[in-house]
């Protein structure tokens, strides 16, 4: 077979599985950037032009931002917190692992609005969470968890529903440290806390913090779960996109929303990124 | 538990501090971290049974800690007197429509990442994880215009075509891994004794391929009955899907009783399809799915 033949044969074969994914992300974001500039709009003139861009920022789109970004903060690193001790708990052999093993996967399997549901409906206002905060005597008055100003509510639901998938990484990552480095630290006289400080945690740094990225970008962009449990005013920045897309029907200033919760999601990353590397250093 | 603290064990004749302290970690600790997740996992289930269980002539309410009486008035009410039943259809008709259509869109480039060596083979990588990655509503709104300009918004196909985009990315990797799993030699084996290639792929590849083949069709099956996004975007008001009508029973009109029987239809197949294929599999096909990403 010839070089160009070869080629040939390869673009062919990579064509009808990663071309349409390419293909079709391409149009939708070339759609976007279109309309962002005032091309293609469906109900008045199309013209092109910055005007979009100049309205987009407003008030409410930097509350709608600032929100986004504080859920997503806290959600994404209070599930890491939680994921790693997990994960180190899982490196080791203990009673009943298989099962502990299986109940915590369950939320792995489910969507996203029926984890919504079921969270909802223990932080209820008179749900079982409350009542039984109560009668602790913790509380005197039931809080106030769903559409609370803070996202409370959604930052419990999304670490709820991320934290096997977090949990899941990091026992992978940790699996592929190899164990030589972790022996010979022992022999030498290492104490767990030792190895864990200089051995463990910078080498899992990396893959950890592609965890960490990955669901903050999820959440960063979610829409249905801030719809079901999220404050009534700031909306998230998807929320806000799809109101002025659907709602008001202006979808040049959607589109500049969508712009921007792709460019931040993408600085985000790779400040997460950055800070990690720098930290380990 | 360790090696280290084993040996130190034997010197104390009664329960002394350390055979205590070994008690409370091999077995006191294990068992209130399991309870623990039951409690946590569990509960929130158990709630959404029970609400979906609640007799409206008897509700459920303030100081009650458990419903007084259980019925299946509620589970009468939805099926008969919403779109649940037309929205059942709609979603396993896309779902298995999406599988079939990502399995033979991914077959011949599953091929070609696992078999070839080629220069820009990460940046394919990428590409195939950016349906999972990009915003869910970004992708969905504005692949709905595409839709509107194509004529296929509000319509039974683009509702496949859009579904199949999201399970393609599980599809592509879980199929080129089980192909890098396959030894070359066995295929030139097979061209040697003669085997044409729709020979060498029936009887050589398919069969090696079958576990690969099964856990990207449960994940993309799976991926297609959850997805919100597209099927709210492009779909509705033509087409409700399950999740569609859960949205609303949430949003809008708060009914919780409705919502936990729609909770219930949606999540009880996902987590039966997930436990067969935790049986079926011996890899950890989970890792594979999610692991590398």
């Amino acid at each position: 077979m010839t070089k160009k033949n070869h080629t040939l044969t390869l673009l062919l074969l990579l064509f009808p599985g990663v071309g349409y994914i390419a293909l079709m992300l391409a149009a939708a974001l070339v759609m976007t950037v279109l309309q962002s500039m005032g091309l293609f709009n469906f109900t008045g003139v199309s013209q092109f032009g910055f005007q979009e861009w100049v309205e987009v920022f407003n008030q409410q789109t930097w509350d709608a931002f600032a929100y986004s970004t504080k859920v997503a903060f806290a959600s994404s690193l209070l599930c890491m917190i939680l994921a790693y001790p997990l994960a180190l708990f899982l490196r080791r052999e203990f009673l009943a692992k298989k099962y502990f093993n299986a109940v915590i996967r369950m939320p792995l399997f489910m969507p996203a609005l029926v984890a919504a549901f079921l969270i909802l409906n223990v932080i209820a206002y008179h749900g079982i969470f409350n009542e039984f905060l109560i009668r602790l005597g913790i509380i005197r008055e039931p809080l106030r968890l769903t559409h609370d100003d803070w996202g409370l509510g959604v930052i419990g639901i999304q670490i709820w529903k991320n934290l096997p998938f977090q949990t899941l990484i990091v026992t992978s990552v940790l699996a592929s440290i190899q164990s030589d480095l972790e022996n010979a630290a022992k022999n030498l006289g290492a104490g767990p806390w030792q190895v864990f400080r200089d051995i463990l945690f910078p080498l899992s740094i990396p893959g950890i913090v592609t965890g960490v990225v990955l669901v903050f970008i999820g959440i960063f962009g979610d829409y249905a779960i801030n719809t079901v449990a999220g404050p009534n005013y700031p909306p998230s920045l998807a929320i806000r996109m799809y109101t002025n897309a659907n709602i008001f029907n202006d979808w040049g200033q959607a589109a500049c929303i969508a712009i921007i919760i792709i460019i931040s999601s993408m600085v985000y990353a790779w400040l997460i990124t950055r800070v990690a590397s720098f930290a380990t250093r | 538990m360790t090696a280290t603290t084993r040996p130190s064990v034997s010197k104390s004749p009664l329960l002394g501090k350390k055979q205590f302290l070994l008690l409370t970690r091999g077995t006191l600790f294990p068992l209130l971290m399991l309870f623990g997740a039951i409690v946590i996992i569990g509960l929130p289930l158990l709630m959404a049974v029970l609400w979906s269980l609640v007799d409206p002539d008897f509700p459920w309410s303030y100081p009650d800690v458990f419903p007084t009486r259980l019925s299946l008035y509620r589970w009468n009410f939805v099926f008969r007197f919403t779109g649940i039943t037309k929205a059942i259809i709609t979603s396993y008709t896309i779902a298995p429509l999406a599988t079939i259509m990502a399995f033979i869109l991914s077959l011949p480039s599953a091929y070609a990442i696992a078999n070839y060596n080629f220069p820009g083979k990460e940046i394919i990588r990428i590409i195939i994880l950016l349906p999972i990655i990009l915003p869910g509503m970004v992708v969905a709104l504005f692949l709905s215009r595409v839709f509107l300009f194509l004529d296929l918004s509000q319509s039974l196909f683009g509702l496949v075509l859009g579904h199949t985009l999201l399970g393609l990315p599980y599809m592509l990797r879980l199929l080129s891994t089980s192909f890098e799993a396959i030894p070359k030699e066995i295929g030139d084996a097979a061209s040697n004794l003669g085997a044409t290639n729709f020979y060498r792929l029936k009887d050589v590849f398919i069969p090696m391929l079958l576990p690969g083949i099964f856990a990207g069709s449960i994940f993309t099956f799976i991926t297609s009955l959850e997805e919100f996004n597209l099927t709210f975007v492009i779909g509705t008001p033509t087409y409700q899907t399950i999740p569609t009508v859960l949205f609303a029973f949430l949003g809008y009109h708060f009914v919780r009783t409705n919502a936990a029987v729609v909770s219930l239809i949606l999540m009880v197949p996902n987590v039966i399809l997930l436990f067969i294929a935790d049986r079926f599999l011996k890899t950890d096909f989970l890792t594979a799915a999610y692991g590398k990403l």
